[in-house]
């Protein structure tokens, strides 16, 4: 781990006469991945991606500079360049007013690093083949399978120039079980993913036998589903559940309520203390601890050296604030409350969620299910897509029938579409049971990033399906 | 960077051989990026990055093992290998796992090999300009110049050499246009070029994507549903054909999910649709002289007239299923133009829809899919008419690459692709 502490005096010869912000950041991601595909070692790759950058701020332009050596003299020259750069930008337009607000963390450190010790890439892979054995001899009428492990840990250590010296590592481990049978209309798929914060031995340092009843579970899903129906399209009363509510409202409302692409003209940026859901809807964006426990992406001190603070989005249907940065946070005239991170070394801090949670309802999920004549409950996001007008379209992988109040048969491929806030203004019972999606989400922004999505199940109208 | 060369690498794998391994490969990326950002119409950022990626590759008694890493110190460069060690003696034997051999690949340089920081803002300032005073409805989110330059090193135990430097410029944007607080769907538009000589707003199709965008600004719901001829802009066939041609490569042929795996000289689609892969087509900034898996990349036909001629697959996929090795790793599309005129094109559709761009999921590995339709207008005899939104378009992957029943003379050029607009039925569009 490069010391950036011995950097921090060099902030102001660096800024020259320029009134100068700066943050040096020192980066590590540690990525492991093995995917076993029909038995069969498709990958087995370790990827660390380490390196140092800077990020100035003057005149109202950012610079930045980043190098994947991390020595004391590559931060030198990435905070002499980040500087260089805005001054360039500074120098040949104007931009009036533009501020950026200071934070008083002081220092900080936290790891959530496992207490036990890492186990080599053949245990994993013997922890794999032993599944994957199981699944062929108990389903040998599969088309394919595959396996698949990934690990993700995140450290970096960032010092500011008001001050700041942070110093975090947080990892996440996921394994995925995929399932393909054929059909008459074509191959059907199925895939299930466990996981979360933490090592690969935090979460799978144990029998794998124990894994057999979720792979039975993933079975009779696949062979449901092939047996399965396509839903009639349009609109239709459905139950979004936890996993696929969690990630709808994620991509559809909370990128709208991100103060970048709310100047960028989304469709949240007049809404502010307005009615746009029901008031049975309430959002936020938690920075570490939600109901007492640790979030799945648990953000203390943003990568701008601002204290992360949870975020109302919408309170029982109201907007109530934006997501900030330290630069919109001041055009808003709002608290910036630790929403920038940057995924790698040599990506510069973005505002992003973190751990976006629709907080549970009253309603019990059976309940949810009677109250539906003839609707669909909506399981397994897949690809999909919100802009910041608001509409929005989802793949979803399965789910059932609803008909006269009871779950009937077990749906196909299909996709929901709709207004974001035509969405939640519709949403009629919230589940009052709620799960942490476990997928492994990856938020696309310029930039990857790891997110937690949490969410009971919702009762709304959605259109769904195309034909 | 300087002290890298292939005697360099060839140190490294004499070292992962002196480690126990039968076969060895190492290489080395270096990544020079410059980024100009604007933000709202105006300057945002500028950021540049250098990065190294270092890809340690062996075969130890048939078992196969990378590791990646981004540091080429002693210290790392030790524990790379012991890495490599470690996942080999934990891999199965695969026969199938082989190395380039020694070849006549090209060790070139090609493009801009430094960026110019004045004339990249020079060239935005200009951009943002032109939009201003041209189209005054436009509202810009985003525009991202981005200067490349990549060298990759690569040697093998087998004899392969390669050392080659690539630069070209890259220019995307994000817009949509306003009038009287109405607005049109976002669009966005991509291309790269090896210079800054042309206006940005005339590379690749973000003029018309521009002019497009401000006749949306009278968006209405499309209600109903229509079954006509559908006419599908590049992007949004780009999109669909980055699907269907999965099923030529290594993931589905492998673990057996391919649609197309015993279709070889078979048809597979319309008779209309020609399909070739050019990695060094002049046209192209954003060319490719090595395959991924290291051999001198040349161009294929993968379609002929409907015809499948060849798979997409890796060496490693093609050992695996016994078929023939891509001779490129398929990125640089020519599509072959038709006979008709874009105004022919659409000119011969009553009654049918333009889509413009597809956003969001994905087809089910059947072939159905169901995708919002974004950037789209009605075309009512044989003109582009009303701009429409909340639509999806749904129908079979593999039915509709059969059932395109025309392609333009024109092509959208990209910088890397060459793609037609062409027209289908059998999609149908559905509404509110």
């Amino acid at each position: 781990m490069l010391d950036l502490k011995s950097l921090k005096s060099e902030f102001s010869t660096a800024s020259g006469v320029y009134r100068v912000y700066s943050e040096i950041r020192y980066q590590e991601n540690r990525k492991i991945l093995l995917v076993l595909n029909n038995g069969e070692l498709e990958t087995n790759l370790t990827d660390t991606t380490r390196g140092v950058s800077a990020r100035s701020f003057t005149g109202g332009y950012w610079g930045f500079s980043s190098y994947s050596n991390p020595s004391k003299d590559s931060a030198l020259s990435a905070l002499r360049e980040s500087t260089r750069n805005a001054k360039f930008l500074a120098g040949r337009s104007q931009k009036s007013g533009s501020t950026i607000a200071f934070s008083q963390v002081g220092k900080f450190d936290k790891s959530y690093a496992s207490s036990k010790s890492p186990m080599s890439t053949a245990i994993w892979l013997e922890f794999l083949k032993f599944l994957d054995a199981m699944i062929l001899r108990k389903y040998p009428d599969l088309k394919s399978r595959q396996l698949r492990m990934q690990a993700l840990d995140i450290e970096k250590h960032i010092v500011t120039s008001d001050g700041q010296e942070i110093h975090t590592m947080v990892p996440r481990a996921h394994f995925t079980v995929s399932m393909t049978k054929s059909t008459k209309q074509g191959p059907i798929q199925f895939q299930d993913t466990r996981g979360g914060l933490g090592q690969l031995q935090d979460h799978f340092l144990v029998n794998p036998d124990t894994f057999e009843s979720w792979i039975d579970e993933i079975y009779q899903m696949t062979a449901r589903k092939a047996e399965g129906v396509s839903p009639a399209a349009g609109p239709r009363d459905v139950i979004l559940a936890q996993d696929l509510a969690a990630i709808v409202m994620h991509e559809a409302i909370g990128h709208a309520a991100e103060a970048d692409l709310v100047l960028a003209g989304s469709v949240a940026a007049e809404q502010v203390e307005r009615l746009v859901g029901s008031p049975l809807i309430s959002f936020t964006d938690f920075a570490h601890t939600y109901a007492g426990k640790t979030c799945p992406q648990p953000v203390h001190i943003d990568d701008e050296g601002i204290e992360a603070e949870n975020t109302s989005i919408i309170h029982n249907g109201v907007l109530k604030s934006f997501m900030n940065n330290r630069e919109t946070a001041m055009h808003f005239e709002q608290k910036p409350t630790g929403h920038a991170r940057a995924f790698s070394h040599s990506d510069e801090p973005l505002i992003r969620m973190r751990n976006t949670v629709v907080h549970p309802g009253s309603s019990k999920i059976d309940a949810m299910i009677a109250s539906i004549e003839d609707g669909y409950y909506l399981m397994k996001a897949g690809k999909g897509q919100a802009d910041t007008t608001g509409e929005f379209m989802f793949a979803v992988g399965t789910g059932f029938e609803i008909k006269n109040g009871k779950l009937g048969r077990v749906l196909r491929d299909t996709s929901i579409s709709g207004l974001a806030f035509d969405m939640l203004r519709s949403v009629s019972m919230v589940g009052d049971e709620f799960k942490w999606d476990s997928s492994g989400y990856l938020c696309t922004k310029k930039q990857l990033m790891p997110v937690g999505v949490g969410s009971p199940a919702i009762k709304c109208r959605v259109r769904v399906g195309g034909n | 960077m300087d002290h890298i060369n292939l005697d360099f690498l060839k140190r490294i794998m004499g070292r992962i051989v002196t480690a126990g391994f039968d076969h060895a490969e190492v290489q080395i990326v270096n990544e020079h990026l410059t980024e100009m950002q604007v933000d709202f119409s105006d300057f945002a950022l500028l950021r540049n990055t250098e990065s190294d990626q270092i890809t340690l590759r062996g075969i130890m008694g048939g078992r196969f093992a990378t590791i990646m890493l981004n540091q080429l110190d002693e210290v790392n460069l030790q524990t790379g290998i012991a890495l490599l060690q470690e996942a080999a003696q934990s891999a199965p034997v695969d026969t199938a796992r082989s190395f380039a051999p020694s070849q006549l690949v090209p060790n070139n340089e090609m493009g801009p090999l430094e960026p110019m920081h004045y004339q990249m803002h020079e060239r935005v300032s200009h951009f943002l300009k032109n939009v201003g005073e041209n189209y005054p409805e436009c509202m810009l989110k985003q525009s991202l110049l981005r200067y490349i330059r990549t060298r990759t090193l690569r040697a093998n135990t087998e004899g392969l050499e390669v050392d080659s430097t690539e630069g070209y410029y890259n220019h995307g944007v994000r817009f949509l246009s306003k009038r009287n607080g109405k607005t049109s769907s976002i669009n966005y538009s991509g291309a790269y070029a090896s210079d800054l000589e042309v206006e940005l707003l005339d590379w690749g199709g973000l003029r018309r994507a521009i002019e497009s965008s401000s006749r949306e600004i009278a968006i209405v719901p499309f209600q109903g549903k229509l079954t006509g001829p559908i006419v599908i802009a590049p992007d949004a066939f780009a999109v669909l054909l980055n699907f269907w041609l999965a099923h030529l490569k290594d993931d589905r042929m492998i673990s057996g999910t391919s649609k197309f795996s015993a279709s070889l000289e078979k048809p597979v689609a319309s008779p209309l649709l020609t399909i070739g892969i050019e990695p060094r087509n002049p046209a192209f900034a954003k060319q490719e002289f090595m395959t991924e898996d290291g051999y001198g990349s040349e161009p294929s036909v993968i379609l002929q007239n409907g015809i499948l001629k060849t798979f997409m697959l890796s060496d490693y996929g093609a050992k695996k299923t016994n078929l023939a090795r891509s001779v490129n790793s398929g990125n640089n599309w020519v599509i072959e133009g038709g006979t008709k005129s874009l105004v022919d094109l659409f000119g011969d559709v009553d009654n049918g829809l333009f889509l413009g761009r597809l956003s969001g999921g994905m087809p089910a590995a059947n072939g159905d899919f169901a995708i919002v339709a974004k950037n789209s207008f009605l075309i009512e005899s044989g003109f582009i008419s009303k701009p429409v939104s909340e639509l999806i378009v749904s129908g079979n992957l593999f039915q509709i690459m059969s059932a395109i029943t025309s392609v333009s003379r024109e092509r959208a050029v990209d910088g890397m692709t060459m793609v037609p607009w062409v027209c289908v039925e059998g999609m149908t569009a559905t509404g509110r």
